[in-house]
């Protein structure tokens, strides 16, 4: 089997757009949270959102593309530009390079093409063909002129991870040298009507893991990595940020929305990824958490934690800075542990103001913290009760 | 490495829930006579309660895999925390998000249904055979146009491969609703049939019976139509492959691409391998799945070829040759 390294990292998120941006305004606990803007979106309550309102498509797509294509793509483009300008990868050598994307709600364009239908009227051709969903990759490939695989992982919240996952084997078992891992979602006025009404949404901020924690913030963005065959990036001197170490997925088989209220699923997973990486618990220096801000999320999270690591572990989630960008999540969050692995700190939990009896973990409360970062867990958990954890480590 | 097996099959269609019945109305083109599942319900297939709001794919996908894990030798003994689903489907979400848009502008968005938003996310498909059929290892929705289902089956063969989980219940599906449908006839693509099909695919020492196996599949993106890429992938793939071994093939999606695939193949000294049946020459209609199981059928070696006319191109060689 093939060692697998991450090489360069590209974000675009309420808080900043490029690693180094992102990762500056994460580890200063900025907050990107601001009141939603979206044409034909009804308020029905919470105000607030993680959107991107400065992200200019432009500065990332080609002219020919810029305008037909769904905002997913045009995020899932910019991060992935990003990520090849951090890998220092160019063109020639990333055509044959394998692409696996993540989202939960896809390009949102059957909000618009609704409205159309409800009124019984003809839509513009390139907008419905936006509702084909692999349209995203395909944008994709062309923009970067890829070639090789594609595949979109439509996993709810976990689908980043499940996007690295498969971009890992592929590179592992040999039938790849460079493999694309990406999440994306755009603001979605579905996502935000029906979490709203779940009451899985906060009225102001996200304060995951805080006594008085009041929900999740819908948010949109996109996260990509580039993975490579050791032996491959070495020979191109290429920055090698971390190590993905392995991996383990597991399927709740309990509710369509809600955790097991035992942490049955999100234990199984943390258990297959430290097997499957073989280590133990006690090895793991810091995990970023999937840590929404809900009520039954954090508790089911904060129990498989203090159960498999005990409660002296670090724990973050940056989904208190950035709001939940949905597919994109897991994405994001690994692009932070990798740079956690590279400048040995973490970020925090931001808004942490009481302690929960239910979430006895440390959250790295509001500052973030130097740490000797080795080996850092991802965790992601998901609608349909899809769960997916992977572990990073420092590359010798 | 073992081998992939396929030790599970089972569909639900407009033409009936037989897969050899099925398979017979596409022999003899009667396949798209029907778009529509007329008078399903699900009770005839579970006995499972909590499911009646649950969206129409997944209410089909639900009833093909309880057929294909009945028909199975022993599917009761498997330790369910390594078995994975696997779904694959289109534009099926298209419904659930407008019946979901259609109970917002009536009630109002703060008054919408809790209970059809979950059906409104992607893998509601996946999540709810999970819950149904107590699938504790992995569940997956891909969601790559007319390739989904064989990018399905890639990605539970990478799981099985790597011993992440015993077995897997691959399914493509695609129910038809108020979303795809205005889409469809807005884009003027075809109606496909309203289908579910479920196939069993485990490694080959864990299977006890099969109907086959999975021995290639690969995927590729050609975003540019006579750009070579194809011709250059498949070059590669027949570089590791022994063409020679492939008695049908099963290709024809209605589009730029099938000139490409015709010539390339009849281009090969082997051509006369070749059986290009009728029933097989024009395969847009026929859900990727179905195709699958079309395959199976020909108890020899079939090559699949599926494309789109964006950019997704799929191959998958399954050979059933001798197998019962």
């Amino acid at each position: 089997m093939k060692r697998v390294v991450v090489t360069g990292v590209g974000v675009i998120t309420s808080i900043g757009e490029g690693a180094e941006n992102f990762w500056d305004a994460c580890l200063n606990g900025q907050s990107g949270i601001s009141e939603i803007k979206k044409e034909g979106l009804q308020l029905v309550g919470p105000k607030f959102g993680g959107q991107t309102h400065h992200f200019n498509p432009s500065n990332y797509v080609q002219k020919i593309l810029v305008n037909h294509i769904g905002r997913g793509a045009q995020l899932l483009i910019a991060s992935i530009r990003h990520a090849f300008e951090h890998a220092k990868l160019k063109k020639e050598e990333y055509g044959e390079a394998d692409l696996f994307v993540g989202t939960t709600m896809g390009e949102v364009i059957g909000e618009y093409t609704h409205s159309l239908y409800t009124n019984n009227q003809k839509a513009d051709q390139s907008l419905l063909e936006l509702n084909k969903l692999n349209n995203i990759l395909v944008y994709a490939c062309k923009e970067f002129g890829l070639y090789g695989s594609a595949m979109l992982i439509s996993n709810a919240c976990a689908a980043g991870n499940y996007a690295t996952i498969q971009a890992y084997e592929k590179i592992r078992n040999g039938n790849s040298k460079i493999a694309i891992a990406a999440g994306t979602d755009p603001f979605s006025s579905v996502a935000y009507y029906g979490f709203n009404r779940l009451n899985a949404i906060s009225p102001d901020k996200c304060r995951p893991f805080d006594k008085n924690r009041k929900g999740m913030l819908v948010a949109e963005g996109s996260g990509c990595l580039i993975l490579e065959e050791y032996q491959s990036a070495r020979q191109r001197n290429a920055p090698i940020l971390a190590e993905m170490n392995g991996y383990g997925v597991s399927a709740d088989a309990f509710h369509i929305t809600s955790p097991h209220p035992e942490a049955k699923g999100i234990i199984s997973s943390t258990l297959k990824c430290l097997h499957n990486s073989d280590i133990s618990p006690i090895d793991v220096d810091y995990i970023s958490a999937h840590g929404t801000g809900t009520n039954a999320n954090d508790k089911a999270e904060s129990m498989a934690i203090q159960k498999i690591f005990g409660e002296s572990t670090p724990v973050s989630s940056i989904k208190s800075m950035l709001g939940h960008s949905m597919g994109a999540a897991s994405a994001i969050e690994s692009v932070a542990c990798c740079l956690a692995i590279r400048d040995q700190i973490v970020p925090p939990t931001i808004n942490f103001e009481n302690k929960d009896d239910n979430c006895r973990i440390d959250c790295v409360p509001n500052t973030a913290r130097e740490l000797n970062v080795n080996k850092a867990l991802n965790n992601s958990y998901a609608f349909g009760g899809t769960n997916a954890s992977v572990l990073f480590k420092k590359a010798e | 490495m073992d081998k992939i097996a396929v030790t599970g099959v089972g569909a639900v269609t407009p033409t009936g829930d037989q897969v050899n019945l099925i398979i017979e109305k596409i022999r003899n083109g009667q396949f798209l006579d029907q778009i529509e599942i007329e008078q399903f319900n699900l009770k005839d297939y579970i006995n499972k309660k909590g499911l009646r709001t649950i969206g129409r794919s997944a209410k089909i996908a639900i009833a093909s895999t309880a057929i294909a894990l009945e028909g199975h030798e022993n599917s009761q003994e498997w330790n369910m925390e390594r078995v994975g689903v696997f779904v694959g489907t289109s534009l099926s979400y298209l419904d659930e998000v407008y019946d979901f848009l259609d109970d917002a502008a009536n009630s109002g968005a703060k008054y919408v249904s809790p209970m059809r938003f979950p059906n409104t996310v992607l893998n509601n498909i996946s999540g709810w055979v999970s819950i149904v059929f107590n699938i504790q290892g992995v569940n997956n929705t891909l969601q790559t146009g007319i390739t989904s289902p064989f990018d399905a089956i890639d990605m539970a063969k990478t799981y099985l491969e790597n011993d992440i989980i015993d077995h897997a219940l691959v399914i493509g599906v695609d129910g038809v609703g108020k979303g795809s449908s205005y889409n469809k006839k807005m884009l003027g693509d075809g109606q496909f049939p309203e289908h579910a099909a479920t196939i069993i695919l485990e490694r080959e020492n864990e299977a006890i019976s099969n109907y086959g196996y999975i021995d290639f599949i690969s995927s590729w993106q050609e975003f540019e139509h006579n750009s070579n890429i194809s011709n250059k992938r498949l070059n590669t793939i027949f570089e590791k492959y022994a063409l020679s071994d492939v008695n049908h093939i099963i290709f024809g999606s209605s589009n730029e691409n099938d000139a490409f695939i015709r010539s390339y193949f009849e281009d090969r000294a082997s051509i006369n391998q070749y059986k290009l049946h009728s029933y097989t020459d024009d395969t847009m209609f026929l859900p990727g799945m179905l195709k699958v199981l079309l395959a199976l059928e020909q108890k020899s070696n079939s090559m699949i070829v599926e494309t789109n006319q964006i950019g997704n191109k799929s191959i998958l060689i399954l050979s059933s040759e001798g197998v019962v």
